[in-house]
């Protein structure tokens, strides 16, 4: 299949990057077009291609536009032909624009990748990127079986169905399905699992899943695997002990990964998994979710229970009490737990509350396995940043991180500082943005931008800020004390999804404001910003 | 009950954790005997007691995560009774159940002595939805607290109020276990102080329900502080707990801190994040524990419910220490022929049992009077700087002189340790004191600079004692809606007062009930089973009727109170009295306050008419009457929205309009049982028109909100968070708040 492939629309800026924020929804997805020598063709990285579902934002909604169209556009603004591809890490809102296998009908299908970066864990050689995985697909099999379970007691009057749904939303983030039981068919398969385990139910899937031999590098995720079976070139996995990375054909441009960081601590914010701990599954015992690991792994029946047999009623005996029944124990809980009208004082869901955090864990450990990139442009000293979710056990490896470039060392710190672009992590979310001083040991907003740099310093944060907020259940997307922060940095140079247009901050002297302004385009399907590779401070006037 | 054998039922817990092998649990200290009362919760002793399912509680012991329930103790079996119930057995599921039964009716008992009256739990609420009409909130009596001794699978236990339950979780212990073998399970239900704990959750959520709001920085910190005190020193009132630590002192008066230690061992158990008694003290760097110094600064900089409550309970201890020590430097100076110095070695074994006698005394003394100070705070919002206010009013109002210096001791650690009251330029115990009627009527007519006498409290005063003494004849005058104009306002308020009349007939109903059972026996006088309800609501005061002990009855009778006291400070109200009790009922023009569809105007909720009834210093019974009465008002997060929502045309129907968070503000007053005098008012700093108030609100909510421990909604009712989600780790600080 080769088919022509059109020109460009986004011809190479003069110097420098322009940095293209699509309006797709709420979610990331980014293309960067740097000038390639004196080609009159840009050189495109694009980073992420994702968005939640029904996100999109209402202006675009309006006309009945979707994401498909969305892609369609950056098909045309690349001419069909992305460079580089970035994939931070692997959530609903940063990789559901890519294809699946085998969707050659899918609009992202048509547009040729050369390289593709990955993050170090996504490495199928690693064996702690190995390890990750393993207890990311355990921990993942539970919240599916925790979610059927809670879906199933839905009927039951009175009981709070709202763990069951923000379980659900967790779900969908991680693997774009919100039922337990489609996330414990798809995993079960990829697994290796045989049909006659998966079809005879989300238990008998979990069972057999959980006690499925680990396969090497085997990831259930389509849609990264999609994309890298598009890639023409090479796949390259980044890690921050590495780089900087030139980009191919560019003189200007070094690109240093800052994260994920190796520090199993601070990726994980869990203490190293220690050869000498017990385990329950993948989880250390008296940690969080191991509990509901060995309740799933003895099925939840009476076997599980802490008691010699003498002592345990089995539920489901209880359950089918009668009238007639004669055992006063089975009389007792007819009247208490099973009582008309007391329903909402049952707790047969609440032991599964666990899940809450154990999928607030889960998601924030999957941000923090983001790749985190700053593109250097040469010249000037100016630099990008670009943070995918990364959390803050990323942010604070980055204190560390230094690297030898031409025989003299270059910090991260040193980099932040001469920051010009950032784009704001997990859409201006809580943790994903410290907050600190110049003199805090640990990154932070106030060690970016500092000096003449802070004079045109733009915040990118891709969030459809008026669905998040008006949500029925509202995600703090971005939230308002960082909103406020970055607001005070840029002196209100923020650029969001929706609302798209930026507004200024009245201290803001308005030469600096008019030149933002001039570099700054807001397009219907993409907020636009140029960051020249010209010194800062030289033009004020 | 035919039999005239009322018997006391005596039951064997753990004082110590079991998986927990401290080096305290050596010898008789691990297992204590409670002992209650048979009135408490009276059961026929010839017929079974399963469950137990009593009067205040009843034990389910449902295990869905082993699909499994356990079956059911009897106590009232004969190997139980006449053995103090089963021995300590942590294998024993229907030990876990004696255990979780006998402490929270012990600590229920202990709330009850204090208080002078029976304890409610917060009532069901249910919303019922109406396609023509507004949304309907449904109150229901809560009879019994449901506990669940192996609900969970975590190392957390908690009180849910929406269920009205305790859930308390098992977990096997990890390898970081500092004291049970890894491996083993451990049981948060047979923590004593655990168990205490979530109790007196439930229990001051159903004295204030409004206290799971976090509406300032000590709200949570005040709930989570008062349920750590009251489990140590429920401990604490056992003195075979304290005999070997206070043997460890060798009799150094000096060294009597080290109580703390042990106070802060209880709070360790089973390891659940408990960090409230952090501020107690440590291990020096010779591995020596010693007692921490108060630090006035502590209370300013402490940041999160944990960190506050950690310097309420540190605060409290202290008081705690200085009066025990106060009380046993007599013993010492005995025991030590008049030097004060003990001779080097072993403490005496007969002055050991005096002394941890003595703390286990000053330990129920302290104790009461934390309870009793929940009486007398405000109604909403309060302060750490308001609950020292309502302790020392409140031992004031019963002890006017203060011969053992035990409110000294409170301001001397409250001081210690930087809890003030906001904006008192004089710290002394009458200042303390929440304001009399008279001295807030004086302060009301120096500011509007008016001298009007004080002849017009007496109206406030007959018209409560009116109301309290002859409720039905001040219903019928209150029915007609005399003030009130417009079709559907009258309307509205016709419903009112025939709800009113609905629970005057649930309180005759009850009494009825009651009257029958009696009937059956009597020969000589026989009761028309056909009289109808109402009739049996004398006019009598329902407070102090002699079935206070039926907690139902009680439970409608106030709220019958409340209704009526809605009515009558809806039709008499005058606007002198607003302004005193700090209430705005005028027709301000701020649209977010929540307005009463029966008059129009700012809306009076209720919440409680309750009695307190307690021995003062001469032994004579001190009654008195607690009403609260609470307002509300939207708030939001941006100041431009809030003007725009304060600015719309006013309306009962905007009460249900989206907000940020509820700001609310109101007033408790007390008032005597035998002259209806109103004694005190304990007033919210603020009131609701008060924009001050409302912007320190929102500065909380807008930290608290963005404290939040993550990006995402949680799926959780908020008032079920509030307790489920206390027990998690704190935040680490580097992020925005």
């Amino acid at each position: 299949m080769n088919t022509r492939r059109p020109t460009a629309r986004v011809k190479p800026p003069s110097s420098g990057v322009k940095v293209r924020m699509y309006r797709q929804g709420h979610g990331d997805c980014f293309l960067l077009a740097f000038r390639k020598g004196r080609s009159r063709r840009a050189y495109f990285v694009l980073i992420d291609c994702g968005r939640k579902s029904g996100s999109t934002p209402t202006d675009l909604h309006a006309d009945g536009i979707e994401f498909d169209d969305v892609i369609e556009e950056l098909y045309k603004d690349c001419g069909g032909k992305l460079d580089l591809v970035v994939v931070t890490h692997e959530h609903q809102d940063h990789v559901s624009g890519f294809p699946k296998p085998g969707e050659d009908g899918h609009p992202f299908s048509k547009i040729e990748v050369h390289e593709l970066w990955l993050a170090w864990t996504e490495s199928e050689d690693d064996p702690t990127a190995q390890a990750l995985r393993e207890r990311y697909n355990d921990t993942l099999l539970s919240l599916a079986l925790v979610h059927e379970k809670l879906s199933r007691l839905k009927g039951l009057e009175g009981q709070d169905t709202g763990l069951a749904d923000e379980i659900a939303e967790f779900l969908e983030l991680e693997t774009g399905h919100a039922q337990g039981r489609d996330v414990l068919r798809e995993m079960a398969s990829a697994m290796g699992v045989a049909p006659a385990d998966i079809s005879a139910g989300p238990e008998q899937a979990f069972a057999a899943a959980s006690n499925a031999p680990r396969i090497r590098g085997k990831r259930y995720k389509e849609r990264l695997q999609g994309l890298r079976h598009m890639v023409k070139s090479e796949i390259k996995f980044l890690s921050p002990e590495d780089g900087p990375w030139p980009l191919p054909g560019l003189d200007e441009v070094r690109v240093y990964p800052f994260g994920p960081p190796r520090d199993a601590k601070l990726l994980t914010s869990l203490n190293p998994r220690k050869a000498e701990e017990f385990h329950v599954g993948p989880f250390a015992l008296g940690s969080p979710g191991a509990g509901l690991f060995a309740a799933f792994e003895g099925e939840a029946t009476a076997s599980a229970a802490p008691f010699e047999p003498r002592y345990v009623i089995e539920q489901a005996s209880v359950f089918e009490t009668q009238i007639t029944d004669v055992d006063q124990s089975h009389i007792y809980f007819a009247e208490t737990y099973l009582a008309e009208g007391q329903e909402y004082r049952r707790i047969d869901g609440d032991w599964m509350g666990e899940a809450e955090g154990l999928a607030l864990r889960l998601n924030s450990e999957v941000n923090n396995t983001s790749l985190v990139l700053c593109f250097e442009l040469i010249d000037s000293g100016r630099t990008l940043l670009f943070t995918g979710d990364a959390q803050r056990g990323s942010w604070l490896s980055w204190a560390d991180l230094a690297w030898d470039v031409d025989g003299r060392q270059v910090t991260a710190r040193d980099l932040l500082g001469r920051c010009s672009l950032y784009k704001v992590g997990h859409h201006g979310s809580h943790n994903a943005t410290l907050n600190g001083a110049l003199d805090s040991p640990h990154p932070n907003l106030a060690w970016m931008a500092l000096g003449p740099y802070a004079q045109d310093f733009v915040a990118m944060v891709p969030s459809n800020k008026t669905w998040a907020w008006g949500k029925k259940r509202p995600w703090r997307h971005p939230m308002k004390a960082i909103e406020t922060a970055l607001h005070e940095k840029t002196e209100g140079r923020i650029l969001l999804i929706e609302p798209a247009t930026p507004k200024k901050d009245a201290q803001a002297p308005q030469a600096e404001w008019d030149a933002f302004l001039d570099r700054t385009q807001i397009e219907r399907f993409a907020v636009e910003h140029w960051v020249p590779d010209t010194p800062v401070g030289g033009n004020t006037t | 009950m035919t039999s005239a054998f009322r018997p006391s039922r005596r039951l064997k817990v753990f004082a110590f954790d079991p998986s927990t092998a401290r080096s305290f649990a050596g010898g008789t200290a691990s297992s204590v005997t409670i002992t209650l009362p048979f009135e408490l919760d009276p059961q026929d002793p010839e017929a079974p007691f399963i469950g137990p399912k009593g009067e205040y509680v009843e034990v389910v012991d449902a295990d869905p995560s082993s699909g499994a329930f356990y079956a059911p103790i009897d106590l009232n079996d004969a190997a139980v009774l006449h053995n103090d119930g089963l021995s300590p057995a942590p294998h024993d599921p229907r030990f876990h159940q004696q255990m979780v039964y006998a402490v929270s009716m012990n600590t229920i008992a202990t709330f009850e002595k204090a208080l002078g009256r029976v304890i409610q739990w917060s009532p069901h609420e249910r919303k019922i939805e109406h396609a023509d009409k507004p949304t309907e909130w449904v109150y229901a009596f809560t009879k019994r607290l449901r506990i669940y001794p192996h609900a969970l699978r975590e190392a957390n236990a908690y009180y849910n109020p929406d269920k009205k339950a305790l859930l308390f979780g098992y977990f096997t212990a990890g390898s970081a276990s500092r004291s049970a073998p890894p491996g083993t399970t451990v049981f948060t239900c047979l923590s004593h102080d655990i168990v205490v704990h979530e109790t007196v959750h439930a229990i001051l959520d159903g004295l204030h329900p409004s206290y799971a709001e976090d509406t300032n920085p000590d709200m949570r910190a005040l709930h989570e502080a008062f349920a750590d005190l009251i489990a140590l020193f429920q401990l604490f009132s056992f003195p075979s707990v304290l005999e070997d630590q206070i043997a460890k002192t060798k009799g150094d008066l000096g060294r009597q801190s080290l109580l703390g230690e042990l106070a802060q061992e209880f709070g360790r158990a089973v390891g659940r994040g408990c960090a409230l008694r952090d501020f107690l003290g440590g291990p020096d760097a010779d591995g020596e524990w010693q007692a921490k110094e108060p630090d006035p600064a502590a209370y300013r900089n402490a940041d999160g419910p944990h960190a506050r409550g950690a310097v309420l309970v540190a605060a409290v201890f202290r008081a705690y220490l200085t009066i025990y020590k106060t009380r046993v430097s007599d013993l010492f100076r005995i025991a030590s022929g008049g030097s004060g110095v003990l001779r080097d070695g072993e403490i005496d074994p007969d002055l050991k049992c005096r002394l941890a006698a003595e703390a286990a005394q000053c330990a129920r003394r302290v104790m009461r009077i934390c309870i009793r100070a929940m009486d007398y705070t405000p109604p909403v919002n309060v302060s750490f700087g308001d609950y020292l206010r309502a302790i020392i009013t409140a031992d004031r109002d019963l002890f006017p002189e203060d011969a053992q210096r035990y409110r000294a001791a409170f301001i001397e650690a409250f001081c210690a340790w930087g809890i003030l009251p906001a904006g008192m330029p004089v710290i002394s115990e009458p200042a303390l004191c929440w304001p009399t009627l008279v001295q807030a009527e004086d302060n009301r007519q120096a500011i509007n600079n008016i001298d009007e006498g004080l002849d017009w409290l007496e109206k406030i005063q007959s018209n409560l004692g009116l109301m309290l003494t002859q409720p039905r004849q001040m219903l019928s005058h209150l029915s007609s809606p005399m003030r009130i104009s417009g079709k559907e306002r009258r309307a509205s308020y016709r419903l009112e007062a025939e709800r009113t009349e609905a629970e005057a007939e649930n309180v005759g109903l009850k009494i009825r009930e009651r009257l029958l059972r009696l009937n059956d026996k009597s020969t000589t006088m026989q009761l028309n089973a056909d009289t109808p309800a109402r009739a049996l609501v004398l006019d009598v005061n329902l407070l102090e009727i002699q079935g206070s002990r039926d907690r139902e009855i009680v439970y409608h009778a106030s709220n019958y109170y409340q209704r009526l006291l809605w009515l009558m400070m809806n039709c008499a109200a005058s606007e002198r009295f607003a302004e005193l009790m700090g209430l705005c009922m005028d027709d301000t023009p701020l649209a977010t306050i929540r307005r009463s569809r029966t008059t129009g105007m700012p809306s009076l909720h209720v919440a409680s008419v309750r009695i307190a009834k307690r021995p003062g210093q001469r032994g004579q019974m001190e009654r008195e009457y607690v009403i609260e009465v609470i307002q509300t008002r939207r708030g939001y997060f941006d100041a431009d929205e809030q003007q725009g929502e304060d600015a719309r045309k006013p309306n009962p129907d905007l009460s249900n309009r989206q907000c940020d968070f509820l700001y609310r503000t109101g007033t408790t007053f007390l008032v005597d049982a035998r002259s209806f005098a109103i004694r005190r008012l304990i007033r919210t700093p603020h009131r609701i028109d008060d924009d001050a108030g409302l912007a320190l609100c929102r500065d909380h909510m807008a930290r608290a909100e963005a404290h939040a421990a993550n990006a995402f909604y949680s799926g959780r009712s908020p008032r079920a968070a509030a307790f489920a989600a206390l027990h998690n780790p704190a935040q680490p600080k580097d992020g925005f708040q």
